[in-house]
């Protein structure tokens, strides 16, 4: 159990607020994954904790059309999908303040509230490029929430816009790759970034640099 | 074992109403004047703009001088357990950010995205942020090896070499919390001494993978070509080039004072009050890290914290 008593009811008294359904797919692998099976455990116990939020599990190497539908990568892996599929997947268990990327990203796909202005909606309504954002954070960045849920809150909203959040420290050869040495570090579509925990509008105008 | 932050726990809040004390910045200061608040009963909120609490304090990984504490509490620990005692003592917190505040009237008026938010007193506590050094190169390679947070950015630096610069506790606590990753630190300090407690200099002297570097200044950081990462440092009369992967500044920090630079008297950008916490306008208290003082500690921010709340309901019963 990784969950305390007091935490668990913490958990319960937020997911209160949430409306549609959330389902969390998880994906692991027998072997070679230090972390799928704590993650998987870890999705169970937050998933008891709402009558709105279950969880359904697949095998990083058997279920093929699974990890193709859902466009999954690498291992660990938790896809939050709502009504719909918004893009929203976190890799690696969300541990430290990395835990608080999945309980916003739940309430984020379950509700639909978010922080964004009308401008911010406007400029997401008429997004027509596909937007791939990698979020790289770490489980003691406390800056990297505010990274990550201005990159799930734009997922939410916008069907172009899929939001991966990537825990460095697991994933240290990625990060690696994409030349991380300080998170959060936002990578936009493979080829630009934003560093640090930058606010929507910074986000948008970076985008708006990468597309052109 | 894994620890889990739930991030900051949102209160379904009226922002409509007056409240009694608006705290702004939920840092250890902010945290404890809303635990004080609360318990006096006040109408209490408390608005910070990242989705954790903690502050500063969240990014520290070994506390070891808040009392009752010795060398097992994380800051984000200590942060969490704050907020939960706030909330407890019945305080609303707010994640938003202050645009602008106006303070001339008895009621004063804190502009938010939100919308404009009424309160009979204010208490300012929205803390510090890390300072730069300043020099060529530093600004463009921020996170790109230049890095002010050691808990956040550590791991990226495993069996890498780096420079910490900074010579005071925040500098020396860093350093040491970054030898779990490097095998090689740099530590670079411009004057002959350090600042730092003399314990926790003593701890560093006993680690054999610092090099000290004394009277030394960084006067460049060059990350630019083939990845070729290099800081160009002036010590012992000559200039020198130091190859490395990273570099961690520690070298103060700069007060979070601008949307009161009108309103309130500042000394060095920080906010000046007497020693009950009441700045030049009535109504309004500051405390913790932004306040103008000599020592910045966990220990002085709460205290500050707890006096600025206790002043606030004093002004409070008085207006009454």
């Amino acid at each position: 159990m990784f969950l305390d008593k007091e935490v668990k009811s913490q958990i319960k008294e937020r997911f209160k607020d949430l409306k549609d359904d959330v389902t969390l797919v998880v994906f692991t692998q027998q072997s070679e994954c230090q972390h799928c099976e704590d993650n998987q455990k870890l999705v169970e116990e937050v998933s008891e904790l709402s009558d709105k939020v279950s969880v359904t599990v697949f095998d990083f190497q058997s279920d093929k059309e699974q990890v193709k539908k859902y466009g999954i990568d690498k291992v660990p892996a938790i896809a939050i999908i709502g009504k719909v599929d918004y893009g929203i997947r976190l890799y690696g268990i969300p541990t430290g303040y990395d835990f608080v990327s999945l309980l916003e990203g739940i309430r984020i796909v379950s509700t639909e509230e978010t922080q964004l202005t009308s401008e911010d909606n406007k400029y997401l309504a008429n997004l027509d490029k596909a937007t791939h954002l990698q979020v790289f954070v770490s489980p003691d960045c406390p800056h990297c929430p505010s990274a990550v849920t201005v990159a799930q809150q734009m997922a939410r909203v916008s069907s172009k816009v899929k939001a991966d959040i990537i825990d460095s420290s697991q994933f240290p050869d990625l990060a690696k790759k994409y030349n991380v040495s300080g998170v959060p570090h936002t990578v936009i579509n493979e080829t630009s970034y934003q560093q640090g925990a930058a606010p929507v509008p910074t986000i948008i105008a970076k985008i708006n640099e990468t597309l052109d | 074992m894994f620890n889990f932050s739930l991030g900051s726990n949102r209160s379904d809040v009226d922002i409509s109403q007056i409240f009694d004390v608006v705290i702004m910045g939920a840092g250890p200061s902010g945290l404890t004047a809303a635990i004080y608040a609360g318990r006096y009963r006040l109408k209490t909120l408390l608005i910070e703009k990242k989705l954790v609490c903690g502050g500063q304090l969240a990014t520290i990984a070994h506390v070891e001088n808040y009392p009752g504490f010795d060398t097992t509490v994380s800051g984000s620990h200590l942060a969490q357990e704050m907020e939960k005692q706030a909330i407890k003592n019945g305080a609303w917190i707010l994640q938003g950010h202050i645009e602008s505040v106006n303070f001339t009237g008895q009621i004063k008026e804190l502009n938010t995205p939100k919308g404009v938010i009424k309160t009979r007193a204010v208490i300012i506590s929205t803390g510090a942020q890390p300072r730069m050094l300043n020099i060529p190169g530093e600004q463009q390679h921020i996170g790109k090896g230049v890095s002010y947070c050691a808990t956040c950015d550590g791991h990226l630096f495993i069996d890498k070499t780096i420079a910490v610069i900074g010579g005071g506790n925040t500098a020396l606590e860093e350093t040491i919390t970054l030898t779990k990753y490097a095998k090689k630190i740099f530590l670079i300090h411009r004057r002959n001494e350090f600042r730092a407690d003399k314990i926790i200099q003593e701890k560093i002297r006993m680690i054999p993978e610092i090099e000290f570097m004394l009277n030394t200044t960084v006067k460049e950081i060059d990350f630019g070509k083939d990845n070729e990462r290099k800081i160009l440092v002036h010590t012992k009369g000559q200039d020198k080039t130091i190859h490395l992967d990273g570099v961690f500044i520690f070298v103060g920090i700069i007060p979070n004072s601008k949307p009161f630079l009108d309103a309130l008297n500042l000394k060095e950008g920080f906010i000046t009050s007497d020693e009950d916490m009441k700045t030049c306008i009535e109504g309004v208290f500051v405390s913790g890290d932004v306040r103008y003082k000599s020592l910045r500690q966990i220990t002085t921010a709460v205290g500050e914290g707890a006096t600025a709340a206790f002043s606030a309901n004093k002004y409070l019963t008085e207006k009454r």
